[in-house]
């Protein structure tokens, strides 16, 4: 079981939710990962994920994204993707 | 905020903004065209030269340091080697435009053919790259396909917009050419601008302002139905089949539909904040709407020049460097850990864009009743209103991207 860090971006403006995003990566541990809440797929978040080695995993729902966060490790990955289904 | 983290993605600050720059001193010449030019023929050479400082000077400057930005938002595509590739493209651009101006204005058919070639090498090489990269993005949204569709239809129109230059300095105008031209226009203003217009509109509205996003289905019929209806009106063109009345039906329904649930969706954001750029996003649509109206009951060109280039194109883009600029000057700050940055809100003061965007409707105004009355006064002081708000405009950018430029 892992502790969820939410950041709710629906009504924040650009560059607002990537400024949260990227403040909140320091937080993130093994014990961890962080759920953003967007209503847009947000490229250069995971741009810069991909090349800081942060894994992520992308959900989209009706009129929302679900991006989940996390240091990447695989038993971890496994887990949200559970969570996904 | 960014410290530790590697940030490769992002081209350089510089490698934008001097696009973004140019591009309102390109439009003070085109201002200073009208106000001491006595022609308002639109083939006279005056004209054409004016129109391309606002085309090519203004208009494609500022979407090709847009796109710069917007690949890796858009897509998370890359343009390889910014600073050669922006350089290079800059520098062309430049020469070329300076070039078809002083070619048109002198007549001088030499500068006509170098001109030619630095817009065809410097247009060709950004549009392949930027294409290039857009065809690579793996799983391609409407967004990215929109884009990829709007560049080749901008390739296609230079290609016969070349063809028409050297027709001029060859002086071997056909009975053709007017056709052609008319290929020429609506590829450029329909297939370029107004689908990479459509795209980035789906991308930013969302994001910028907290509006709905575009759903799938609207993203499609927009970019689907448009492309169809220009490939159509192509053949339509060169086979002669004078189906003129069923495309403008056609690509006004298209247009008006955008038109209307673009201005629906900033109407209905979430974040009702005072902020200039949305007053010039939906004054934009209103002049996209009202220049199809007057499409369809077949007003003179030169006032679909006014209401659709400078109501609608420009107002856009210019709104659009409000966000742009201030947005870039953030984040490149952050990149390199600056931490007591301005809110984008506070780079650019209100009153100034305010007072700008005043000025800029001002003088859209002047033009159009100066049409309506044929008065050239009208429109010598439309385009004095033009050049005070374009002056006012690069104040107003340079001033955000000077919180940047001197700390680095």
């Amino acid at each position: 079981m892992y502790n969820e860090i939410i950041l709710d971006c629906r009504e924040l403006e650009a560059p607002e939710p990537l400024n949260l995003a990227v403040s909140n990566l320091s937080k993130l541990d093994d014990n961890n990962y962080i759920k953003m809440i967007h209503r847009l797929e947000p490229m250069m978040l995971l741009t810069i994920l991909k090349e800081n080695n942060y894994g992520y995993e992308i959900k989209h729902t009706s009129g929302e994204v679900l991006i989940y966060i996390y240091k990447n490790d695989e038993k971890k990955r496994e887990y949200i993707k559970c969570l996904q289904d | 905020m960014f410290a530790g983290l590697s940030l490769d993605q992002a081209p350089p600050f510089r490698a934008p903004l001097k696009f973004f720059l140019t591009a309102p001193i390109f439009a003070c010449i085109a201002g200073g065209f009208l106000l001491f030019g006595s022609v308002f023929e639109i083939h006279s050479p005056n004209t054409i030269a004016t129109i391309h400082l606002l085309t090519i000077g203004f208009m494609v400057m500022i979407v090709f340091g847009a796109l710069q930005q917007m690949l890796p938002v858009v897509a998370g595509a890359v343009i390889p080697k910014p600073m050669i590739v922006a350089n290079t493209t800059y520098t062309l651009l430049v020469l070329g435009i300076i070039s078809f101006v002083v070619g048109f204005v002198l007549y001088n058919k030499l500068l006509f053919f170098i001109a030619s070639n630095f817009l065809l090498l410097g247009l060709f090489l950004f549009t392949s790259i930027a294409l290039w990269q857009l065809l690579k993005v793996q799983n391609k949204s409407w967004i990215v396909l929109g884009m990829i569709i709007s560049l080749l239809f901008l390739m296609i129109a230079f290609f016969v917009g070349i063809h028409l230059i050297i027709s001029h300095a060859l002086a071997n105008i056909s009975t053709s050419h007017y056709d052609i031209a008319l290929i020429h226009y609506n590829y450029i203003f329909f297939g370029f601008i107004f689908l990479l217009i459509v795209s980035i509109t789906f991308q930013v509205v969302p994001m910028f302002w907290v509006a709905d996003a575009f759903s799938q289905n609207q993203q499609k019929i927009i970019i689907l139905f448009t492309t169809l209806v220009l490939i159509c009106y192509g053949f339509n063109i060169f086979m002669n089949l004078g189906f003129d009345t069923v495309y403008k039906f056609l690509m006004s329904g298209v247009i008006l539909y955008f038109g209307y649930i673009t201005i629906q969706k900033l109407k209905n954001r979430k974040r009702k904040l005072k902020d200039i750029s949305v007053y010039f996003y939906i004054t934009s649509m209103i002049f996209l709407m009202i220049g199809t109206l007057f499409w369809i009951v077949q007003l003179p060109l030169q006032f679909l020049g006014i209401i659709w280039g400078l109501g609608f194109v420009y107002t856009l883009m210019n709104g659009m460097l409000y966000k742009i600029v201030p947005f870039l000057t953030w984040f490149h700050l952050s990149s390199k850990g600056v931490f007591d940055i301005p809110t984008m809100r506070d780079m650019i003061n209100i009153k100034w864009s305010q007072i700008q965007f005043n000025l800029h409707l001002t003088s859209v105004l002047f033009f159009i009743v100066g049409l309506s009355f044929s008065s050239e006064y009208l429109i010598k002081y439309g385009a004095i209103f033009f050049i005070v708000s374009n002056i006012l405009l690069f104040i107003n950018l340079y001033k955000a991207a000077r919180v940047f430029l001197v700390r680095f």
